[in-house]
């Protein structure tokens, strides 16, 4: 394991009360891995990813609880020892500092609001070249060029001395990858890298993410929405709920046999190119607000499940259900079901997933 | 740029026109006139219509108005900005003495304001609602609702009957100026500086400091911010070298934007501080209906005026290279 989140908790104190926006989330990416983030606007996903940097703002918000362990390379540690991890929750600014940029690096989307607009991409590279990897000016310029090269930026050693504004969206967000891998990172959280992107860039974008993972064996955690991003690029998908993580297993897995109702109603809604429609499918109701989440399962008032029950009105079976999933409130006073493994690497928080019940032990 | 340049010129010289036929039009339209104020009714002397009409037309004042424009712009193409009619005096001589003055205090009050407000604003956009910022902001507020010239008032008043002797309240420099030592001239001039200065810069330094204050938490707020910090910048840099840098766009329009009405608003202190710059300059001028000496001021501070607004458009492009690369 390269970075494992557990229990991460992140709130926000808002005047009208305060708001969770990360409820006890736990998830691990390994070398070389691409984990995917997946979920709707304000499921919590970015707020995560933040909380992994230490960048979210203090105040309004606060990581609560939890820990993120990031764990040295098996083997480098002088004499083979087993070199404990660090939990960047608990270390001090300073440390932190030299973790951001430098073993864990971050990019964003929206690339022109993401660059400073009065610095050169290169002095912005630069910047964190020189603070890291401790080169001088004209070295870490040279670098730079390298790094702009790498991840295809044509006549780098012109481009170096451009500002933001001067470049496409696309070589902007490369100006970014380029900035995220200048201190070989061993992490890349990329946070909605494509969004802002035409359909084509896009295609190059992921291609070239894809491409430096298997040169570099950097593990890396993708946020989007997006879930034909998510088929290309992910070896591994958590998808989030509300602030929860609802269903988390291999891509292969979850387009294969989702078992969370979410999440398959997440894959319903994706247009088909095989089948004419009409009208998208579309999950009905809106995400809760975080002040106030419904009780039981937060996923309940817009689960099909639920609803088609509910519709039924009536029957042992349908009022057992019910029951469970809007009232039940053994685990915690939310009553969420915990997120557990029904098979290997397959976890799921849902009451009525198949094998839940008798489920191997929670995440 | 080079085109931009000479486009830029170009609008310059035109609005230069507009503003000084308009100055030339106002004041000949006041009532009372520079020859009838000549004379002081008041002291039983009188001038015959003979003198009047022969002095009128002397000055050129017996003709149109339109007419004593143009000619007034074709002695200004050679640099000519005609006599003062109250004393006979070439118009340039009088402001040339008088523009190292105004300039001083300008630039004084400007500078100081600036090294003031960028460092209190800055602080206070980073510790945004903590005891510095309220207490700052405070102050700062406070300050900005008193006028400078009511300080003046107050200070003047204070200096004169605690008293404070060797705390001069008007004029530039002492008796016995000449006969000081260097250090001894510094020391001297300094005092005079200090109780107007202090009038005229407080005001601006209220109103930079909150406007430093403003831009600099819009840039804080920007997600380049973020991505700085996600470096692993240390908070410093993160604020001077990425948050600073973008605040220096807004604060260089200001101080273009503040040029006129610094020049123009020494005036009131000007008079009542004695200090022998353009604005008590232009404030007699207007008052013996001196209409050279009036037109020579308006043309002065309005080549400065457009320069530095032209100066500020090409400092932006210094600041900020998307205007640099714009057209």
């Amino acid at each position: 394991m390269l970075l494992e989140v557990q229990n991460l908790t992140t709130e926000f104190v808002t005047d009208d009360g305060v708001a969770t926006a990360v409820d006890g989330v736990s998830w691990g990416v390994r070398r070389g891995e691409i984990l995917a983030i997946v979920g709707e606007s304000g499921c919590g996903k970015s707020v995560t990813a933040m909380s992994v940097m230490r960048l979210i703002p203090t105040p309004p918000g606060r990581i609560v609880g939890g820990r993120v362990l990031l764990h040295s390379e098996a083997g480098v540690a002088a004499g083979g020892e087993n070199m404990a991890p660090i939990d960047l929750l608990s270390i001090p600014d300073r440390e932190m500092r030299r973790v951001r940029g430098a073993r864990v690096a971050m990019i964003f989307q929206e690339p022109m609001s993401a660059l400073n607009p009065v610095m050169t991409v290169g002095a912005q590279i630069v910047e964190a070249i020189r603070l890291h990897r401790g080169l001088n000016r004209r070295d870490a310029y040279a670098s730079a060029v390298d790094l702009l090269q790498r991840v295809g930026i044509p006549a780098p050693e012109k481009r170096v001395h451009d500002y933001p504004h001067q470049l496409s969206g696309g070589m902007r967000q490369r100006v970014m990858i380029a900035m995220g891998l200048s201190c070989n990172p061993e992490l890349l959280i990329a946070d909605e890298p494509t969004t802002a992107l035409d359909v084509t860039v896009q295609a190059q974008i992921i291609e070239l993410l894809l491409e430096l993972r298997d040169q570099t064996g950097m593990g890396v955690v993708l946020i989007t929405h997006d879930l034909g991003v998510v088929a290309e690029m992910a070896d591994r998908v958590c998808v989030m709920y509300a602030g929860r993580i609802v269903e988390s297993a291999d891509t292969q897995q979850i387009f294969s046999s989702p078992l969370h109702p979410y999440t398959q109603g997440l894959l319903h809604s994706l247009p088909r190119i095989d089948r004419s429609m009409d009208r998208l499918n579309v999950i009905p109701g809106q995400v809760p607000d975080p002040l106030h989440f419904p009780p039981g399962c937060r996923f309940h008032p817009r689960c099909d499940l639920t609803r088609r029950l509910a519709a039924d009105g009536g029957g042992d079976r349908s009022t057992e259900v019910l029951e469970r999933c809007i009232r039940r409130t053994e685990t915690k006073p939310g009553g969420d079901p915990p997120l557990r493994d029904v098979s290997t690497d397959h976890g799921v928080a849902c009451w009525e997933a198949p094998g839940y019940e008798s489920g191997g032990a929670t995440q | 740029m080079m085109r931009y340049t000479i486009h830029r010129l170009l609008l310059a010289v035109i609005t230069f026109l507009g503003i000084t036929l308009v100055t030339f039009s106002v004041i000949q339209l006041a009532p009372g006139d520079p020859i009838a104020m000549q004379v002081s009714p008041e002291l039983g002397l009188e001038m015959s219509q003979h003198t009047y009409e022969t002095l009128r037309a002397h000055w050129g004042l017996d003709q149109p108005i339109s007419t004593q424009y143009v000619r007034w712009l074709k002695r200004l193409l050679t640099l000519d900005f005609g006599r003062s009619i109250s004393d006979h005096r070439p118009v340039w001589d009088k402001i040339a003495e008088r523009l190292p003055w105004t300039i001083a205090l300008s630039v004084l009050a400007m500078g100081i304001s600036l090294l003031i407000s960028i460092p209190t604003g800055v602080y206070s956009a980073v510790r945004k609602g903590r005891t510095f910022d309220t207490a700052v902001g405070t102050l700062l507020f406070a300050l900005y609702s008193v006028p400078g010239y009511v300080t003046a008032i107050v200070l003047i008043t204070a200096v004169a009957h605690i008293p404070i002797d060797w705390l001069p309240i008007s004029g530039v420099r002492s008796e016995g100026f000449a006969d000081l030592s260097l250090s001894g001239r510094v020391v001297d001039l300094a005092k005079h500086f200090l109780l107007i200065t202090i009038c005229f810069t407080y005001p601006l330094l209220a109103f930079q400091s909150r406007f430093v204050r403003s831009n600099m938490l819009e840039a804080i707020g920007q997600d380049y911010i973020r991505t700085a910090r996600a470096k692993g910048l240390d908070e410093r840099s993160v604020m001077l070298r990425h948050g600073l840098r973008n605040t220096l766009i807004p604060i260089v329009t200001l101080m273009g934007l503040m040029l006129p009405s610094v020049l123009s608003g020494s005036a009131i202190l000007e008079v009542m501080f004695q200090w022998p710059g353009i604005g008590r300059l232009m404030f007699n001028a207007i008052s013996q209906r001196d209409y050279f000496t009036v037109m020579g001021i308006s043309s002065i501070v309005a080549v400065v005026v457009l320069l530095g607004t032209l100066l500020t458009d090409l400092a932006y492009a210094w600041v900020d290279p998307r205007v640099r690369y714009g057209g």
